[in-house]
């Protein structure tokens, strides 16, 4: 169900992509042939990204090691999975800094990711079992379902955002599943499971919220990167609150800070260093990435801020909801790149473009054209054929690789010489070509051409992008019909229909592998004298309360439902009947103890419960409500508001 | 036989190139001109050291590239002659014909100093 969600966002083209050349990367590592080398060689064609990577590579590295000056030294360092996985993590970075979301802030965004990137990769270094680089991915990432669902649905994620009071991810993650049936960890987790990171990460992201109270059967892995996770997220929250923005009590932040530093076994002063370091590495790969960053709050700040309850902070609107005006859509003129090593050429270029209007971006080689490319998405690219290392045709086949490059109009400058080779430039994928030194009215004429080809691209280019947008939505509304059609409208329980699919599920597994499987049938005493003497209005209340009672009462893997009338069924998978007997017994004392108050109506209800569990001899699932229903039957004869479990009655039974 | 009152490209500088140059700048930016002329006045020299270091290394690419490069940005300024001949030293570099270039050096020497002094008259 979460995937078939997942892949009605994917079809809408509009989830954050990594660049073509990432997109190699990661298509070469899946294969079986590939080689340090071959990944080197790929990376090594974007210039930005093999920077980075360095710098990355020399951070990671401990100290007193020469530092890596060329991608393979840098491969060899870090591994080739960690290599890949950073240029994805640095390329959706420098790709997705603008977007049409208009509550969603970009710069704040990459801003806090970056700064949980360099906290996780920090702690990465005091925890085992993962790698500070795995660490800087991974604190990178994790809320890149919050961008994936502002670029999906610009506008319902403004709403979202702008309803969201609660400012912690599990209120707004609360929104997300209402509005889109899926929440941005969720997404986060498929996104990075899609594009070939280890399962392992998707699944820290899935648990890194409680990594203080996780099992200890959970993978080490996981539960090694859901720890860091937890840190990161938990520090860069504190220590980048500096004016209360979260609205957080500062006496909370405080304590939630003191217990990262209790989780990582460090000294106060060995802490403060740690904060430290990661508020200089965060400032330090802003300025590298472009992003912003600000003042970090030391831990003796935030101690001091907790103890200093009087001063009022005006809450302030929090990180990503700021209002940003909706990005004015320029019709007429176009974005140009001008690309020639020669400056004159470019001058001449740049001012005649200019001067009809045209908005000019320049480049005096094919590399930098290419960044300059991937970051402005110019519409027309104008070079020069003849250029030192990557040349005008070069260019244009490395722009025709990417998803972007395809549609950009792309005008070759030659010079007579290379004029009658023209048709490998446009084997190349060249639209069009002037002749050098070119005549400004025939350079003008070909743009114009251009222009007509581009708007008449991105006016289909705009239809489908609406015709997948009616796609989403259409699978938002089925999502939310099927939803609804599992769920009991009063309590907001799944209904009989998802009871018995979801038994018929665990009936299976528990077939195929033999473990254990046990339900519990519930039934609220006397309801019918509730109904009778308050009304049914109250009657629904008693329901309502019973099953907010059971469904928080119940825990993770348990699923109650509510099969109609004043009966409940609770599922319980790998459970033994003892085991869930334990789990009905706390249920029981839970509804007993919880007090109704409403109209006429001022006391508690209590329930009879049977339990069953599955046996090798029983034909079907049908057999196990049957034996768990006569187990309620028993409750009610014995006095009500107690356990029975199927196997002793029948013993009984068979024994009276 | 070419009236030699109408053969611009004889000249150092192509005069209706320059006229073509003040016009684009207009009176948006009255400086292009002069900031052109001080842009080649820089590049030339270099891209001809280059077609000389090149040579004297056997770096024929670079021969190639620097004589393309200052056949484009001298036609782009007026300089025809100067244009022409790196485009000679163009077509003979790509065909590694390094012997052929070498007597052409001097000339193309001759050829930019005049072009040099030309466009300094032209600066305003």
């Amino acid at each position: 169900m979460l995937n078939k969600t997942f892949e009605e966002l994917k079809v809408t083209g509009s989830l954050p992509s990594p660049p073509g050349v990432v997109m190699r990367i990661l298509k070469l590592s899946q294969s079986d042939t590939h080689s340090a080398e071959e990944i080197s060689a790929t990376i090594m064609t974007d210039s930005v990204l093999t920077g980075r990577l360095l710098k990355l590579a020399n951070a990671a590295g401990s100290a007193g090691m020469q530092p890596a000056t060329t991608i393979s030294e840098a491969t060899m360092r870090l591994g080739v999975r960690a290599v890949m996985n950073v240029a994805l993590g640095l390329s959706l970075v420098s790709s997705n800094r603008t977007g049409k979301c208009e509550a969603f802030d970009y710069d704040a965004y990459w801003s806090a990711a970056l700064a949980r990137a360099v906290a996780a990769q920090n702690i990465a270094r005091q925890i085992r079992g993962m790698s500070p680089a795995e660490g800087y991915v991974m604190g990178l990432l994790s809320e890149i379902g919050k961008l994936a669902l502002a670029s999906v649905y610009p506008e319902e994620y403004t709403q979202v955002l702008k309803s969201d009071e609660s400012r912690i991810n599990s209120g707004l993650a609360r929104l997300e599943q209402d509005q889109f049936a899926i929440d941005h960890t969720e997404v986060a987790a498929c996104m990075i499971e899609d594009w070939g990171l280890p399962a392992s990460f998707s699944r820290a992201l899935q648990i890194f919220e409680r990594a203080d109270t996780l099992q200890p059967t959970e993978n080490r892995e996981s539960a090694a990167m859901a720890r860091a996770l937890y840190c990161a997220h938990t520090m860069t929250a504190a220590c980048l609150d500096d004016r209360g923005q979260s609205g957080v009590d500062p006496k909370v932040v405080a304590a939630r800070l003191e217990s990262v530093r209790t989780m990582l076994e460090l000294e106060p002063k060995a802490f403060t260093e740690l904060c430290s370091s990661i508020e200089r590495e965060w400032t330090e790969w802003g300025k590298t990435l472009d992003v912003p960053t600000s003042k970090m709050l030391t831990p003796d700040e935030i101690q001091i801020r907790a103890m200093a309850p009087e001063i009022v902070v005006a809450p302030l609107p929090v990180g990503i909801v700021t209002t940003v005006e909706p990005v004015a859509e320029a019709k007429k003129p176009l974005r140009i790149l001008a690309v020639d090593d020669d400056q004159i050429s470019l001058k001449l270029l740049a001012v005649t473009l200019r001067k009809s209007g045209h908005e000019v971006m320049t480049a005096k080689n094919g590399e930098e054209a290419l960044k300059l490319a991937l970051e402005n998405s110019p519409q027309v690219v104008i070079a020069d054929w003849m250029m030192p290392e990557i040349d005008g045709l070069e260019l244009c086949k490395s722009l025709r690789r990417i998803d972007y490059g395809r549609n950009v109009f792309f005008l070759l400058l030659t010079g007579q010489a290379e004029e009658d080779r023209i048709v490998e430039a446009f084997d190349a994928g060249v639209d069009d070509y002037v002749v050098k030194p070119f005549n400004p009215r025939v350079l003008l004429a070909r743009i114009k051409g251009g222009q007509r080809v581009v708007e008449l691209q991105e006016r289909v280019a705009s239809d489908r992008k609406m015709i997948m947008r009616q796609v989403a939505e259409l699978g938002l509304m089925t999502r939310k019909l099927r939803s609804a059609a599992l769920t009991d409208v009063l309590t907001e329980l799944p209904n009989r229909r998802y009871a018995m699919k979801r038994l018929e599920t665990d009936w299976d597994t528990a077939t195929r592998t033999g473990s254990p499987l046990s339900v519990i049938m519930i039934d609220i005493d006397h309801f019918k004298r509730v109904n009778d003497t308050h009304g049914h209005d109250i009657g629904d209340i008693v329901l309502k309360e019973t099953a907010r009672v059971l469904r928080s009462t119940t825990r993770q893997g348990e699923e109650t439902s509510r099969l109609g009338g004043e009966e409940f069924f609770v599922v319980c998978p790998s459970s033994t009947e003892s085991q869930a007997a334990v789990c009905a017994e706390r249920l029981r004392s839970a509804v007993e103890r919880n007090l109704i108050k409403s109209g006429g109506f001022d006391g508690n209800v209590t329930i009879s419960m049977g339990v069953a569990q599955r046996t090798p001899e029983m034909a079907n699932f049908d057999t196990l409500i049957k034996a768990s229903d006569e187990a309620v039957y028993a409750s009610k004869a014995a006095g009500r508001n107690r356990v029975s479990i199927s196997s002793t009655c029948t013993r009984k039974a068979k024994s009276a | 036989m070419i009236d030699n009152n109408d053969d611009h490209s004889n000249s150092v500088i192509d005069m209706r190139v320059i006229a073509d140059l003040r016009e684009l700048g207009g009176d948006d930016e009255p400086g292009l001109l002069t900031e052109l002329i001080e842009m080649y006045l820089v590049d030339a020299p270099a891209r001809l050291h280059d077609v000389e270091a090149g040579l004297a290394s056997g770096d024929i690419k670079l021969v190639e590239r620097a004589s393309h490069t200052l056949k484009s940005s001298s036609a782009n300024i007026g300089a025809m002659n100067l244009s022409e001949l790196a485009k000679r030293i163009e077509e003979f570099a790509r065909n590694q014909d390094r012997a052929s270039i070498t007597p052409l050096l001097a000339e193309t020497s001759r050829s930019f100093t005049e072009a040099e002094s030309a466009l300094r008259a032209l600066k305003t």
